[in-house]
């Protein structure tokens, strides 16, 4: 129904959600940030999932796996 | 002389007892070899993603510090043999990244950007996902007041 509407967001949203933040380094700290842009099982989501440029992607990947380190976030959710 | 972000896991029954003779065994370690505190703090105290040496909660602490590059290896050395220190990681920031001003982290991600929540996968998988992960994410990112299931063990 309202696929015009639909499409403007997609082609308006275009850069990644760090860059469009502008964002120089993502914070291990933003559990917030870091368990939207993870799956109920603590995965991570995949760059097409994500947005995120592969700039970002790289660092949230790093983000990530210090914030499991620290117990932050789950390894593994049961 | 180079800046580090270190992060230390203390033992909650430990901090809730004595606060500052927790955190003084951390800054007495660091500052033996030659830190210098810049920022630095009680960052949280929280349930943990999964125990750790048996610990269900702990208490983070957050130091910025100024330290020779050198000094820390030893500070690693001696704050893995304190039992109040459950875990740390202590990491270089980059060089032009400054301290930040507070220990507070600033979210990137608002809840009302829920864009990229949708528009994947599509078809009979994706209403199964999205209600899993809504469950799980209150999960662990709500205080820990949820019923754990203890049943020790086997993580």
């Amino acid at each position: 129904m309202d696929k015009s509407k639909r499409r403007f967001k997609k082609y308006s949203r275009g850069r990644c959600r760090f860059c469009r933040a502008n964002v120089q380094y993502v914070d291990w700290k933003d559990i917030h940030t870091l368990s939207r842009l993870s799956t109920g099982q603590g995965k991570m989501f995949s760059r097409k999932r994500s947005g995120n440029c592969a700039r970002h992607q790289r660092q949230f990947k790093a983000a990530i796996k210090y914030a499991r380190f620290m117990a932050l976030m789950p390894y593994v959710a049961r | 002389m180079r800046t580090y972000e270190g992060m230390f896991l203390l033992d909650s029954a430990q901090a809730v007892k004595d606060w500052d003779a927790t955190v003084g065994v951390v800054t007495g370690i660091l500052q033996r070899y030659g830190a210098e505190l810049a920022l630095n703090g009680k960052w949280d105290e929280r349930k943990l993603a999964y125990p750790v040496k048996k610990q269900r909660r702990g208490a983070y602490y957050l130091a910025y510090f100024h330290a020779p590059t050198d000094a820390i290896t030893k500070i690693r050395g001696d704050l893995l043999l304190r039992e109040e220190v459950l875990r740390f990681l202590i990491l270089a920031l980059p060089e032009d990244q400054p301290v930040p001003d507070t220990l507070e982290v600033t979210t990137t991600i608002e809840d009302d950007d829920d864009d990229d929540r949708r528009g994947f996968g599509g078809g009979g998988g994706r209403g199964r996902e999205r209600r899993e992960s809504r469950g799980d994410r209150e999960g662990f990112s709500g205080d820990g007041e949820e019923s754990s299931d203890d049943d020790g063990g086997n993580d």
